[in-house]
């Protein structure tokens, strides 16, 4: 299983940023309303029914009513509602328009996220992972393409609704590196359960570099150049073509693995920079063999995961857009998750 | 000492006459009784219906309780696959409606019917056919809507539905359409409670029950009922729009043609909040009365309490969008919402110290029923907290939709409605049951599930700020949140435990009974523990304070010896005392209708309607429709009844008309309160068209021409003046029969309004605006479809009063049919030059 | 039988009624504002005159209450009162 993000300790008390930062102190100072509001109700309670006389008498009046349920929570809330505005008000200063852009789409059932440049076109697409760098605020544009969706990442802000027909804009900011699970919050149709998410803050420097590797860099095909054309390809059926001393895993070969995911449908759905992949329904996989997760979250991203997924989705994540693609042989699948493994 | 009405206070002091003779208790049992057999289904009387209905809605609690079982063991621990992805997803969206919809409006307001007449000593509530007819609808419908569920055609889009998921491109099923259709038939029962309590609780008060003197539910159930009349049109309507965009293409939810996913929130929540104290204050009415006999003194703080229920009643209809902070609603507008949230813990606040200032005060009985009332405040306190965190926009933004929500919701409605609803249960039980329950077993079901609620929710606060969002069918392991999940789990079962062991002794104890209760089992002072059989008490007492029967021993006694007001039958059918709204002063004799199987029938071929229409056998929804149309009309075809007398002595030498009509009659208030209900409808759809032209004002179009508009307005106001006209024509003819004339200018007026909706609608399909193209025509038509609804109804009306005016029965110089009829077309009329007129000169964009 | 009816009855309840009407106009003009003009000053300044509105019409309700004050109609005016400086809030902070 992959690792786990959130958890222990509760990501909304264990803020990063300073988007999530200030709602902690307020969820701790509201936690403590509650613990001794309810005190002193149960207090007044046990003395209601089994103080002296005297204190019965006390609180057995009108009084009563007026101080412990008009006066004390008229002020309670009064201050609360106040801090509660001002804090809204600290949360959403108004975007200034310079600020770094990335679009994050919710889609049935994971997020399409494309990095804008200044002019607000897309210079980059991933799915599934944010990476920010730390001490940047980022304004994330959020949209939903077939059904509302929310996106949360507890650590980083809270939750913001992905409405289709609206642009919603959450602005986040990571103040230390790492990485921070995220999901959708709002109920989208079957697989609403398993629509994960990770943010990842790298150091401002290291993020740069990130990007522009990223942005400069398309699909790792440079493999194909020095060998034949993919139906000249020997396996399967000639084993000897392979060096013994070769690992199991580099039995698959990638490219005859980029041959099958060219004609088994799977370039329809799926792009791949660089390639003749230009599918958009689904995730782009220019970058699938660095992603931290396969499936939106919910399985670590390796061969077996990979094959796995690609021969029987529809097992791991049931009513998923993509069909289980059970006519392909163990070896071909094996084939393509080699050839996505090198799109780093 | 003012007057409300011209009735001589100084009558009261009549009272208690002499002991009247026992033939007359004998007359009043054979009036009243019921009939037998199977027969007893045509029984319309509340003490039969009530209790059907508070069976039923129970039946629903458990039925949806187990399906909570169910979700609880799937989620017992991660990634297991007990129940699978869709059959979850049915569970919980069937879990939220049918707790909501099937189980919490309808229980409180089965306790309204089952206790008000008693509290109030009426014989009866006004209207008992729409009760039957209620009940009737609610448990045949319902029963269809659950079980959907067993030929996986349950719903699976979330107790509130959001579209687009239920928009037919991502919920092509009839799932969908099954939720539309449970949920109408809980708004047909919902209104015609509230019109039955509205006039139940201001009408038929014994003489002297000034509002000041009411017992805390009958305040409790007014403010419920007014709720459901304001909130309800909503949640009818947004029901209406989603079914008419899923059936006919009509794009109000659809982004890509200018309609707006955010509507249908808006729509849902503003019924959705105020639903939710639609559902806990008639439980805070009953607390304040259980809280009062179990400490054996008066409540403290009536009055507050009563200002506390008015301003929960108000306040909550301002607080409907804090459910959608999340949706990015600009700053200030989600700061008046968290406002009104604030505002609205104060009411709360001060009917929680109102009870701790009663228990103080009294000496405290511990029983069953005294630990669910301590029970249910320390559960509601800690739900209410809960409620005011989220209110707060940013920690709401971290909670909303996670499980800290789950455990808010149960908390509130538990302790706010549950708890108080077993507790009622046990105190009230006397009133319908031959044997006593055990208070020694209820002692051991409060534990349990006290117990287990807090076992069950109290984890889900720290699920939730751990990141586990609402409504997931699995989770993944090594996020911590195994053990939580399974800690709640246990404490579910706990509580089916609790549960269980309260059914065990409803099976072993409790008989049901109308004539031969154990009674007053806890000492409560109000006037439901008057002796009473299926007329209620045998004679209405006139009322003095609040606690009658503490403050006056004798009571029952005299009441029992007839020695008060209607000490029998004066005109030898089931009537009931009409009294004025403020003080109570007596005003009239209400004949009331009998046993009818024709609310029955009419509510079958109602859910054989509905029914027919979701699985699209277009033919049989015809025939059902029609047959239940029919049914209506014959069930009504009783008022105005000739009887020979028209004065009767209601006791004591004192003389009251029998049936009158205009503002002082009861139908006058029904009828009214049904075009509040209509006219809600009319302006959340007017809000409908003003919102979309706020969001999408790039697809609105120009109006068609302004004399065409003219001429429109001319017609209507034609129809106007004649339904005026047919009522002015009846009066004249005073004395005389009424011969044609009167229903001719009803039915000219009917058919004048068909021609105005003719004319607006093929206006706007000629201005080139079409319902499937744009949010605009969406909303411009829906307009039309709901004047079209009233027009076909005041066509229906026309017809019928042809018929009665055929067989001689339209009574002159006044009519209740004749003054029903022309008021509705009169309001069919002003509704018509609202709708035609507002989209013709307020073109949006 | 003394005290049965307060003449004051009918005052009463319709102060009550209004003291709540009262909030829920200011409820509306403020929220109506919000919709209508989004984030501007326009909006805040028509909710702090409808504030000011509400005020001086519960004040003048107040005022025509007998004395001493029936706690239904008073305390309905208070936490309408109360209500309205919350529901204002938003207009002001921030």
């Amino acid at each position: 299983m992959i690792d786990a993000l959130w958890g222990w300790p509760p990501p909304v008390l264990d803020p990063a940023g300073p988007y999530a930062d200030k709602v902690t102190t307020l969820a701790w100072a509201l936690f403590g309303m509650g613990v001794v509001v309810t005190a002193i109700v149960c207090a007044a309670l046990w003395l209601a029914v089994r103080g002296s006389p005297r204190m019965k008498a006390l609180i057995g009046g009108e009084r009563t009513i007026w101080i412990g349920g008009i006066a004390f929570p008229g002020v309670v809330l009064l201050g609360l509602l106040v801090w509660g505005l001002t804090l809204t008000a600290s949360l959403t200063q108004p975007i200034r328009g310079d600020e770094m852009r990335i679009r994050i789409t919710g889609e049935m059932w994971w997020f399409r996220v494309q990095y804008l440049n200044a002019d607000g076109d897309i210079v980059m697409e991933d799915a599934n992972e944010l990476h920010l760098p730390v001490g940047v605020p980022v304004v994330l544009e959020l949209e939903g393409a077939d059904v509302i969706h929310s996106f949360w990442v507890p650590h980083l802000s809270g939750k913001k609704d992905m409405i289709p027909g609206r642009r919603t804009l959450l602005r986040v900011q990571a103040d230390r590196p790492g990485e921070f699970g995220g999901l959708c919050a709002e109920y989208c149709g079957s697989q609403h359960a398993l629509m994960g998410f990770v943010a990842i803050a790298h150091k401002e420097s290291d993020w740069q570099t990130w990007f522009d590797d990223r942005t400069t860099r398309v699909a790792r095909t440079e493999m194909l150049a020095e060998t034949a054309p993919p139906d000249a390809m020997p396996y399967p059926g000639d084993a000897a073509a392979y060096p013994m001393e070769l690992g199991t895993l580099e039995r698959y070969d990638a490219r005859r693995g980029m041959r099958l995911f060219m004609e088994s449908g799977c370039a329809a759905c799926h792009r791949i920079a660089g390639t003749e992949a230009n599918g958009l329904a689904g995730p782009d996989l220019t970058h699938v063999g660095s992603r931290r997760s396969l499936g939106a979250g919910i399985l670590p991203n390796n061969r077996g995961t990979m094959m796995g997924w690609i021969g029987d989705s529809q097992s791991i994540k049931p009513g998923n857009r993509m069909p289980s693609y059970d006519v392909l042989s163990a070896e071909d699948i094996g084939h393509i998750a080699a050839f996505l493994e090198l799109q780093k | 000492m003012k007057s409300e009405t011209g009735f001589d206070h100084a009558l009261y002091d009549r009272f208690p006459t002499e002991a009247r003779p026992d033939g007359e208790v004998r007359d009043l049992e054979r009036i009243w009784a019921s009939p037998k057999g199977w027969r007893r289904l045509t029984a319309v009387n509340n003490n039969y219906v009530g209790f059907w209905y508070i069976v039923t809605a129970f039946g629903f609690f458990l039925a949806a309780g187990v399906l909570a079982l169910g979700m609880r063991i799937q989620l017992a621990a991660p990634m297991q696959d007990v129940l699978g992805v869709d059959t979850y997803n049915q569970f919980f969206t069937m879990h939220g409606t049918v707790m909501m919809f099937l189980f919490a409006v309808p229980a409180v307001e089965a306790i309204g019917i089952m206790l008000l007449p008693q509290m109030l000593a009426a014989r009866d509530l006004p209207f008992p056919r729409l009760s039957a007819y209620a009940y009737w609808a609610y448990f045949v419908g319902g029963t269809m809507f659950f079980l959907s569920l067993f030929v996986g055609l349950a719903p699976d889009g979330g107790w509130f539905m959001y579209p687009p998921l239920t928009s037919i491109a991502f919920s092509p099923g009839i799932n969908t359409d099954f939720w539309l259709l449970g949920i109408g038939f809980i708004e047909i029962s919902a209104i015609a409670g509230a019109i039955e309590i509205i006039v139940g609780v201001l009408r038929t008060r014994a003489p002297g029950m000034t509002l000041d003197k009411m017992p805390m539910f009958a305040w409790a159930m007014l403010v419920f009922a007014v709720m459901i009349v304001v909130a309800f049109p909503s949640v009818i309507l947004c029901t209406m729009l989603l079914e008419i965009e899923r059936a006919f293409n009509w794009p109000f939810f659809d982004a890509t043609r200018g309609g707006d996913p955010l509507l249908w929130q808006h729509l849902f929540w503003f019924f959705g909040h105020p639903e939710v104290y639609i559902i806990f204050i008639p439980a805070a009415g009953l607390m304040s009365m259980m809280v009062a006999t179990v400490a054996q003194t008066e409540l403290v703080g009536y009055r507050l309490n009563v200002l506390a229920l008015v301003a929960t009643g108000f306040i909550s209809f301002g607080v409907w969008a804090h459910h959608m902070f999340a949706t990015d609603m600009p700053r200030v507008s989600a700061g008046y919402f968290s406002a009104a949230s604030m505002a609205v813990s104060l009411p709360a606040g001060i009917q929680v110290f109102c009870w701790i200032a009663t228990l103080a005060s009294g000496k405290i009985r511990w029983s069953t029923p005294a630990l669910f009332v301590v029970g249910s405040v320390v559960i509601f306190t800690m739900g209410g907290l809960t409620g005011v965190m989220v209110g707060m926009v940013p920690f709401d933004w971290q909670a909303h939709d996670t499980y800290f929500i789950v455990a808010h919701l149960h908390y509130v409605l538990m302790g706010g409605m549950v708890f108080p609803m077993f507790a009622a249960f046990y105190h009230w039980h006397g009133m319908t049951s031959s044997r006593a329950l055990s208070d020694h077993v209820g002692r051991w079901v409060f534990w349990l599930m006290f117990a287990g609620l807090h076992i069950t929710f109290f984890p889900m606060h720290l699920s939730g700020l751990m990141g586990m969002p609402r409504r997931i069918y699995t989770y993944m392991p090594g996020r911590d949140l195994d053990l939580l999940n399974l800690i709640s789990t246990i404490g579910a079962f706990i509580m089916a435990a609790g549960i269980l062991l309260f059914l065990i002794d409803c099976t072993r104890r409790f008989r049901f009974t109308v004539d031969n209760d154990v009674g007053n089992l806890y000492g409560g002072g109000t006037l439901e523990w008057l002796p009473t059989g299926l007329y209620s008490t045998r004679s209405i007492p006139v009322i003095t304070s609040r606690e009658p029967l503490w403050d006056r021993p004798d009571l029952p006694r005299e009441v029992a010896e007839g020695r008060y007001f209607l000490p029998n039958s004066a005109t030898g059918h089931r009537e009931t005392l009409i009294t004025s709204p403020l003080f109570a002063e007596p005003q009239y004799v209400q004949l009331m209708p009998g046993p009818s199987a024709w609310p029955l029938s009419a509510a079958i071929f109602t859910a054989g309607f509905f029914l027919s229409l979701t699985v699209q056998a277009y033919a049989f929804a015809i025939f059902c429709g029609l047959v239940a149309v029919v049914s209506t009309l014959r069930w009504v075809w009783e008022t105005d009844r000739p009887i020979k007398q028209d004065r009767a002595d209601i006791g004591a030498g004192i003389e009251m008309p029998i049936a009158i009509t205009g503002p002082q009659s009861h139908g006058w208030w029904a009828l009214n309160t049904l075009l509040v209900v209509v006219g809600m409808i009319g302006f959340m759809a007017l809000f409908a068209y003003f919102y979309l032209s706020g969001i999408n004002g790039e697809v609105w179009q120009t109006p068609p021409p302004l004399g065409e508009t003219v001429v429109i307005l001319g017609v209507e106001a034609l129809a106007l003046l004649g339904a005026w006209g047919g009522r002015r024509v009846l009066a004249l003819r005073s004395g005389r029969m009424a011969e044609d004339l009167p229903w001719i200018i009803q039915a000219a007026a009917a058919a004048l309004l068909t021609g105005a909706l003719w004319l607006d609608v093929t206006g706007w399909l000629e201005s080139g605006l079409h319902p499937t193209e744009s949010g605009m025509g969406a909303t411009v038509f829906m307009l039309s479809v709901l004047q079209g609804q009233v027009v076909a109804v005041a066509i229906v009306m026309a017809i019928y009063l042809a018929f009665r005016e055929a067989r001689g029965i339209m009574t002159t110089p006044t009519n209740v049919t004749m003054d029903i009829v022309g008021r509705f077309i009169g309001y069919c009329a002003i509704q018509g030059m609202v709708f035609t007129l507002v989209p013709r000169i307020f073109p949006g964009g | 039988m003394a005290d049965r009816y307060h003449s004051h009855d009918r005052l009463i309840y319709r102060t009550m009624l209004l003291a709540f009407a009262i909030w829920g106009g200011h409820f509306i003009l403020a929220y109506g504002a919000a919709l209508v003009f989004p984030g501007t000053a326009t909006a805040n300044g028509i909710a702090l005159i409808a504030a000011c509105l509400a005020v001086v019409a519960i004040g003048i309700l107040a005022f025509r209450l007998p004395r001493p004050r029936p706690t239904i109609a008073f305390g309905s005016l208070g936490l309408s009162l109360a209500a309205i400086v919350f529901g204002t809030l938003p207009a002001v902070v921030g």
